[in-house]
């Protein structure tokens, strides 16, 4: 058996003096027992155990827990929290003497002994709250009597006050509250912030980083490897994509990032954006606390800014009755909650007052809050006047922004904040008088702004001082009178207005705390403290005060003699030209200072500003650094490059500038720099020192061969998604000599199908010039690279680039390509194989390979320039398409309207008389396209001959097109005549004709007129005649019906014998 | 329902001056089947496989007037019309702002031209290239062609989902029949074959292969297979199962002429109906010929040479009549046309007797199958029960001789015949079998690779499938009512857990359903715009139920 974790409890009160001590012990491997003695103290204690049966370890903690939790509530408490558990003293209040303070001590004590001489009810938690609130340190040891006194609030309260009043001493409870599963979660989480606030720094550090092991060890992961996109998409994907009805991730970062800035500053933004929906409120709810506990302003500023801007959640269709929801009445109340904060803040005179005040103030943007002043009219039933009144209530600029106006100007007796603490409005005229004159304070403020302004102009010489005008303010505004609330509060923590105008985003925001640092009566002493570091931010800071007021400060303090070459590189880093403009004129004056400095430079070559560092080429000649300082630069620049993060293209154009000038200049240098620090700037995370470092290579070039240069580093500078770094890459391939590079073959073979369209053009100069002097490895690659233009290329561009190199740089080694795989190039899925087939038939494939089908096929193509290839075929073989021309006219019937026109034109003229066939004459008259008949036709009756006459009307007569039936009439007369033999033949050809429905009409009366002829000749012909006849006699056509009923007749009377379907009988006549 | 077909090379058909060749390329993915021969009937094969591509491209579905134009030219006139319209007010001034508005509306006009006409002009070009490279995929499925020891036959079913076709031609169509395989496998078709066909030539030697190697290569191609993904809607596929389910029905029969089609042909040539109805009544009578009257204008063609040869008189409609001018390109050639009819509004089959060839057209009741047809027959309802072992049976007898009589087939498996020719209709609905009205064998004939789901077919929606679980409940009582120049009126009651429902239907002279209404939710919700209720389908099934008792 083995202790896991003991407790023991102590229970002192009156007479009674007992303990209570619970085990958790390991019996065996995973299984666990509680048990528990108790008994008065001293004395022998009776044993107990809570588990019948050993149980795992959760479960028995969960046992553990709740007994602990059941123990303590009940008033038992261990020795270790709070010393020898002894009767309880009531502590030395002697040293209080605030009223407030006192009443609150008096309060807690009557709390404590359960009785109320009080006449007003005040909740005991409440009273726990408002001494945390105070930190009143002789309240704590009330407080820890009072904790399971009553309701869970109380508990609560009593965790958050400790946290605030108590001392070390109170460690324990908080701990044993922070550990045991059996509390709720959030009295759970602000017993580990109030513990983590009384622990020492040591002891701090060590609990948060054992908590930190307590977190998801992915998590623990990227918190380690300390980058914080991965961090944020960690986030992310736990708490927005996973949808779960509590994210206790979310508090628990809470609690690392109090040591780790990284974490803290990932989590604020991820808070910044995270909605206030249902399941993630609850843990809004919670930080806010936890940071009120730990007066982080920045956290509580930051919601409570997110609070006066963001509309309650309507969307949740359980918001009415859950607490978990962003509701209306939720976000009224924590508005007001943090108005009041600010308030008490500054009515106790806590300092804390302008810390809280300058967050909040900072929390505004001129992006986001920009609603402008406008006006509400309304009428209002007067009851003494009996009559309506027509009000106008105006409001201000952003009257929404309870805060801003309230730290700004919550004095001025010109605004009123509305009774829901929600709005600002200007304050109506007392009755009587007229409608007060327009927004005073807005006025106020532009006069203030211009006054600013024309300080500035006045100020171009720094002979003015500021102190006098500043007095003169004072003079006329003394501090009762002022508009800004707790102006004195202010006043002690100047910083803070120098933090207004660097990291404000806010015009109002600047104007105010310009204005305050100004007419601080210590602006002088303030002033000379300013260095270039507080410039620089100052002109970082794109908004118009503080750009105007860096560079007045920045013109006050330089001194061209005695130049600061901070306040320089400050200018030159400012967002504004005029900044700029002035930093290089000064820079330009004392090139001897400024270009001594290695620093300066490397700034001025890695400046955002292109300006700069075109001002940098300018400057630099003038330079005259000795080697230690050209060295000490240059290995600063690589330090500096090869631990950049790789931030974007912008940057990278940037270093890669930045790069290309210090080559400029420094080349000579660059030259004698170590291998192995260029190896390790080519392992470096931004792709512009890649490419820095791949140039660094070629500048070696003059000093040695780059042959030794090995293929994976080629390949990972052609890979990289830079540009730069793929052009170096070119550049030093190319700079490898050629008899290296014939025995790299996969290296070029790669390097033309590399992923980017830039390498692989580049790269053709240097094929060329190997393809020239190794004809051999020439063939080879063309063998690999044709069976790419079938397949799907790999990245766009490749099957252009691929055709593009072989038709050009490799066009004279295509020998090897043979007739199939020239075909299917044609006939590949791809516009550039096909094209470059094309090429390959053209030159390399033998006519005579290639059968008329294939080339007909070609004619088909959808390609023009093949279509052209065919046509040029045709052209250039006459014999052989004179040879072939059954299979030749096939051409006619392309579909590409212009092949079948050169096919037209082509027959026509290059075919004589003695060149045509029957065959093939028919040929192209059986084509189905109407226009290609046609043609078939005129050349059948240009051609014609008369020995071929039967044949033709045989092969014509079978044309299913009606056309071509009715053409085959012509041939009827002359050729069918009087041959039976011949006209049996033919049957399907009259039936056809004959059964044409609603067609042919000509062609019907033709065969009529030629078969009612031919039907009398013979027996025979009258019988197999009699038999067509007969079945069309069926025919409702009346026309037709009358035609073969004579035809029929006829028949009848000259062959009497001929079975046919009709009854002739005698026309009746009447006998005389 | 997804069909995957790959097909190796393409179809092809190759002719030139002397010689010509039709290679069809077959479904790799099914069981091997090929044939091999030379065409001995080369002009009559023409034409029956030109029918049979009538068939496959026959669309006769109402198409509407593509008006988009012209409402894109009216909107933007509208603006013009109604300035002018209101120009009338103050003439001058009114004139001057018009003309200032319309100049700028048409430089606005003018200005959209040449910055769309690029767009407009490539699209047209992309659409004409579209219709030029892939008029195969206007197409619906690739016919599916059997070989079976006696025969080899083609099937294909159109895209308006209502004609089938088949050709059948025994082995005396071809000469040098070299080995072959048995079996059914779809076959790639494109639209440029029938162009093809058309070269077929009685002097031409032709080759005719069903072949996975096809001709030998001319033109390479880079896939040597071809990956075909057919989306099939159901109703179509339903549509073709419930035509050939139909077969087995049994029918009126009779021959025609050859004239006879020629003068139903030249009748719908010549005529064109502007309204209902259109169908044509067969008269048939005992020994009399056979009379077909062709309604709207009353015309009557008396088939002479025809003479019914059936027990009864009968008359019967059908509807879809334009659909038999695909029989045209066969009156020449055909000997005679046997018709079958299975009644009035049902389908109707008519087999064109090429001598060694069958050309049978069928057709289903009406060209369009919308909803106002609907709940009138259910082709695919089971006709008997049938145990899995007699069906087992009978399939595995099928498998061995692909083809035979019903009476065969029970002689040879021992089973009652009633059983088996209940089985054969059960696997004809399924698409396994065929009845050949020609020769009245079954043959073994796998429409597709997989099983088609029947329960998804044999409804075409839930309503339809609730419906007839109404009609077998036989809770329906009706009174029907003839309206003069409206038609039939079919009132109803149906019962329907304790609530009545009164369902209203009007049957008009096309056996429409041609206004209905009803007091359900789904028709107070939808009216008929989700086409009739369950109750209105449910009323229609039970009246034409009682309508065909009586009459029989």
């Amino acid at each position: 058996m083995r202790f896991i974790k003991q407790t023991k409890l102590f229970f002192r009160e009156g007479n009674s003096d007992k303990t209570y001590e619970i085990d958790l012990c390991e019996v065996g491997p995973g299984q666990y027992v509680v048990n528990f003695r108790y008994g008065k103290r001293g004395s022998a204690l009776k044993e107990g155990s809570k588990t019948v049966n050993p149980v795992d370890l959760p479960a028995a903690t969960a046992i553990y827990d709740a007994l602990e939790k059941e123990k303590r509530s009940k008033g038992y408490a261990a020795e270790q929290d709070a010393g020898p558990v002894a009767e309880f003293v009531a502590p030395d209040t002697s040293q209080v003497t605030d009223p407030v303070q006192v009443a609150i001590l008096k309060r807690l004590e009557y709390a404590l002994k359960r009785n109320s001489r009080f006449k007003t009810e005040w909740k005991t938690s409440r009273v726990i709250w408002k001494a945390g609130e105070l930190r009143l340190k002789e309240a704590a040891p009330f407080i820890t009597k009072l904790i399971e006194r009553e309701s869970a609030m109380q508990r609560y309260s009593s965790l958050w006050a400790l946290g605030r009043c108590g001392s070390e001493s109170d460690t324990g409870t908080l701990k044993a509250y922070a550990e045991n599963s059996t509390y709720p979660y959030y009295q759970r989480q602000i017993a580990v912030h109030a513990l983590i606030l009384l622990l020492p720094e040591a002891a701090r550090k060590e609990y948060i980083a054992q908590f930190e092991k307590g977190l998801d060890p992915e998590i623990q992961n990227v918190i380690k490897n300390g980058n914080r996109a991965d961090l944020l998409t960690e986030i992310n994907q736990r708490v927005k994509v996973l949808v779960q009805p509590a994210y206790p991730v979310l508090e628990e970062l809470y609690v690392v990032s109090i040591i780790n800035p990284m974490v803290r500053e990932v989590l604020l933004k991820f808070i910044t954006e995270l909605p206030f929906k249902r399941n993630y409120f609850q843990h809004v709810r919670h930080l806010f606390k936890q940071a009120e506990l730990r007066d982080d302003h920045e956290l509580v500023a930051l919601l409570g800014a997110r609070f006066e801007w963001e509309e309650d959640n309507k969307s949740d269709p359980y918001a009415r009755n859950s607490s978990r929801a962003y509701t209306k009445t939720t976000r009224a109340y924590l508005r007001r909650r943090v108005l009041r904060r600010v308030k008490q803040m500054g009515k106790r005179n806590d300092m804390q007052y302008v810390r809280l005040a300058t967050a909040l103030l900072l929390q505004y943007d001129a992006a986001k809050h920009n609603k402008p002043e406008y006006s509400t009219s309304t009428y209002v039933w007067n009851t003494n006047s009996r009559s309506y009144a027509y009000v106008t209530t105006g409001f201000p600029k952003n009257a929404g922004a309870v805060f801003l106006h309230y730290i700004l100007q919550g004095n001025n007796k010109a605004l009123t904040l509305n009774t829901s603490k929600t709005i600002w409005y200007i304050t109506p005229a007392p009755e009587g008088t007229t409608q007060a004159p327009a927004p005073e304070q807005s006025r106020k403020g532009e006069n203030l702004l211009q006054k600013v302004a024309s300080l500035f102009r006045g100020r171009k010489h720094a002979d003015v001082q500021p102190a006098v005008s500043a007095e003169q303010v004072i003079k006329t505004t003394s501090e009762t009178e002022s508009e800004v609330p707790f102006l004195h509060l202010w006043r002690q923590l100047p910083q803070a207005f120098i933090q207004l105008l660097i990291k404000g985003s806010m015009e109002e925001v600047h104007d105010f705390a310009l204005h305050q640092l100004l007419q601080h009566p210590d602006y002088n002493t303030l002033r000379e403290r300013m260095d270039g570091n507080v410039i620089r931010a100052l002109l970082g800071n794109p908004f118009r005060l503080p750009q105007e007021y860096g560079l007045q400060l920045a013109r006050e303090k330089f001194n061209i003699n005695a130049p600061d070459l901070s306040i320089i590189q400050a200018l030159l880093n400012g967002i504004s030209e005029e900044a700029r403009q002035q930093g290089m004129e000064w820079a330009e004056a004392r090139p001897d200072i400024c270009l001594a400095d290695v620093g300066f430079i490397q700034e001025l070559l890695f400046s955002k500003h292109k300006d700069v560092r075109d001002f940098a080429v300018k400057l630099l000649p003038k330079a005259t650094l000795s080697e230690e300082q050209t060295k000490k630069l240059i290995i600063n620049t690589i330090a500096f490059l090869s631990s950049f993060p790789d931030l974007g293209q912008e940057t990278n154009d940037i270093l890669t500038e930045g790069t290309r000038i210090l080559e400029q200049f420094f080349g000579a240098a660059l030259i004698q720099l170590d291998f192995n620090l260029i190896e390790q700037l080519l392992q470096a995370a931004s792709p512009a020192t890649q490419a820095f470092a791949a140039r660094l290579l070629l500048l070696k070039k003059q000093q040695f061969k780059l042959d030794h240069i090995n293929d994976s580093l080629l390949l990972r500078l052609l890979e990289n998604s830079y540009q730069p770094v793929r052009a170096a890459g070119v550049d030093i391939l190319s700079a490898i000599s050629d008899e290296e590079l014939v025995k790299r073959q996969g290296l070029l073979l790669y390097s033309c199908t590399a992923p980017y369209t830039d390498v692989r053009n580049a790269i053709r100069p240097l094929i060329k010039r190997i393809a020239e002097r190794e004809a051999s490895l020439a063939v080879w690659l063309v063998n690999e690279l044709v069976p790419l233009l079938m397949r799907k290329e790999t990245s766009e561009g490749l099957h252009e680039d691929l055709a593009l190199v072989l038709s050009n740089e490799l066009v004279s080694h295509l020998q090897d390509i043979d007739q199939a795989t020239a075909l299917r190039l044609l006939y590949s899925n791809y516009r550039p194989a096909q094209a470059f087939g094309v090429l390959v038939l053209d030159k390399y494939i033998p006519a005579e390979g290639l059968t008329i089908k294939q080339v007909i096929a070609a004619g088909n193509h959808e390609l023009q320039a093949v279509r052209e290839w065919c046509w040029r075929f045709f052209n250039q073989h006459v014999a052989r398409i004179k040879y072939e021309r059954d299979a030749a006219v096939a051409l006619l019937d392309a579909t590409w309207e212009d092949t079948r026109n050169f096919a037209a034109e082509y027959f026509r003229t290059q075919f004589q008389a003695e060149d045509w066939s029957p065959e093939s004459l028919v040929a192209i008259a059986d084509s189905v396209n109407p226009l290609v008949q046609a043609f078939g036709r005129e050349l059948l009756t240009r051609f014609f001959r008369e020995e071929d006459g039967t044949v033709y009307l045989m092969k014509l007569s079978q044309h299913p097109g009606v056309t071509m039936q009715l053409f085959a009439t012509n041939y009827l007369e002359n050729y069918a005549k009087d041959n039976l033999a011949y006209m049996k033949d033919l049957e399907h050809y009259f039936r056809s004709v004959l059964s044409r429905v609603n067609k042919a009409r000509v062609a019907k009366e033709r065969i009529f007129n030629f078969l009612e002829k031919e039907s009398v000749k013979t027996a025979e012909a009258a019988e197999y005649i009699g038999s067509i006849i007969a079945d069309i006699s069926a025919t409702v056509a009346i026309g037709d019906k009358a035609r073969c009923i004579s035809i029929m007749r006829n028949i009848h009377q000259a062959y009497p014998d001929v079975l046919l379907p009709v009854r002739f009988s005698e026309i009746p006549m009447k006998h005389f | 329902m997804l069909f995957n077909y790959r097909y190796s090379g393409q179809t092809e058909v190759y002719s030139n001056a002397t010689s010509a060749g039709i290679s069809f390329a077959p479904d790799t993915h099914r069981e091997p089947t090929f044939f091999n021969g030379k065409l001995r009937k080369k002009l009559a094969f023409r034409e029956a496989i030109s029918a049979l591509h009538d068939v496959v491209v026959s669309d006769l579905r109402f198409k509407p007037k593509d008006k988009t134009a012209y409402k894109e030219w009216a909107a933007q006139q509208e603006s013009v019309w109604l300035a002018e319209a209101m120009g009338h007010y103050d003439a001058a001034a009114a004139e001057n702002q018009m003309k200032a508005l319309k100049d700028e509306l048409n430089n606005i006009y003018q200005e959209k031209e040449k910055v769309m006409s690029p767009y407009y002009k490539a699209r047209r070009a992309y659409f004409d290239y579209l219709y030029q490279k892939d008029r195969d995929a206007w197409f619906v499925l690739d016919p599916v062609i059997s070989v079976h020891p006696d025969e080899i036959f083609f099937e294909c079913f159109s895209q308006d989902e209502s004609a089938y076709g088949k050709l059948s031609a025994n082995y005396n169509v071809f000469k040098e029949v070299n080995e072959f395989q048995c079996g059914t496998t779809n076959i790639d078709y494109s639209a440029n074959l029938y162009n093809e066909f058309q070269k077929i030539r009685d002097y031409k030697e032709t080759t005719f292969s069903v072949d996975p190697g096809g001709f030998s290569v001319q033109t390479t191609q880079e896939e040597m297979f071809r990956e075909v993904k057919i989306d099939l809607p159901d109703s179509w596929v339903r549509g073709f199962l419930q035509v050939s389910s139909a077969m087995t029905l049994p029918a009126a029969s009779f021959d025609l002429h050859p004239m006879d089609v020629y003068n139903f042909c030249s009748w719908l040539r010549r005529f064109k109906e502007k309204n209902g109805p259109r169908s044509i009544r067969f008269l048939l009578e005992p020994g009399k010929p056979v009379r077909a009257i062709f309604e709207p204008w009353n015309k009557e063609i008396v088939c002479a040479r025809s003479i019914y040869t059936g027990p009864q008189r009968r008359e019967i409609r059908i509807w879809g009549r334009r659909r038999m001018l695909i029989l045209e390109r066969l009156i020449p050639v055909a000997k005679k046309f046997t018709v079958h009819l299975t009644g009035s509004g049902l389908p109707s089959f008519y087999v064109a007797d090429l001598g060694d060839m069958q050309f049978t057209l069928g057709l289903s009741g009406w060209t369009a199958n919308d909803w106002s047809r609907a709940g009138q027959f259910d082709l695919m309802a089971p006709r008997a029960e049938v145990s899995d072992m007699t069906k087992e049976l009978v399939y595995n007898e099928l498998k061995q001789t692909w083809m035979g009589k019903a009476e065969e087939i029970a002689a040879k498996t021992g089973q009652p015949l009633p059983s088996v020719l209940a089985a054969l209709g059960i696997y004809t609905q399924a698409g396994k079998v065929i009845y050949d009205l020609h020769t009245g064998y079954y043959r073994l004939r796998e429409l597709s690779r997989e099983p088609l789901p029947l329960d998804q077919l044999r409804f075409s929606n839930p309503k339809e499938a609730s419906a007839t679980r109404l009609v077998t409940d036989g809770k329906i009582t009706f009174s029907a009512q003839e309206v003069p120049g409206v038609g039939t009126q079919v009132t109803g009651e149906i019962t329907v857990a304790r609530r009545p429902y009164h369902p209203v239907i009007v049957i008009d002279g096309d056996e429409r359903m041609s206004t209905a209404h009803c007091d359900c939710y789904d028709y107070q919700t939808n009216k008929l715009y989700k086409g009739p209720c369950e109750h209105m389908l449910a009323l229609r099934m039970a009246y034409e139920k009682q309508k065909a008792n009586s009459n029989a």
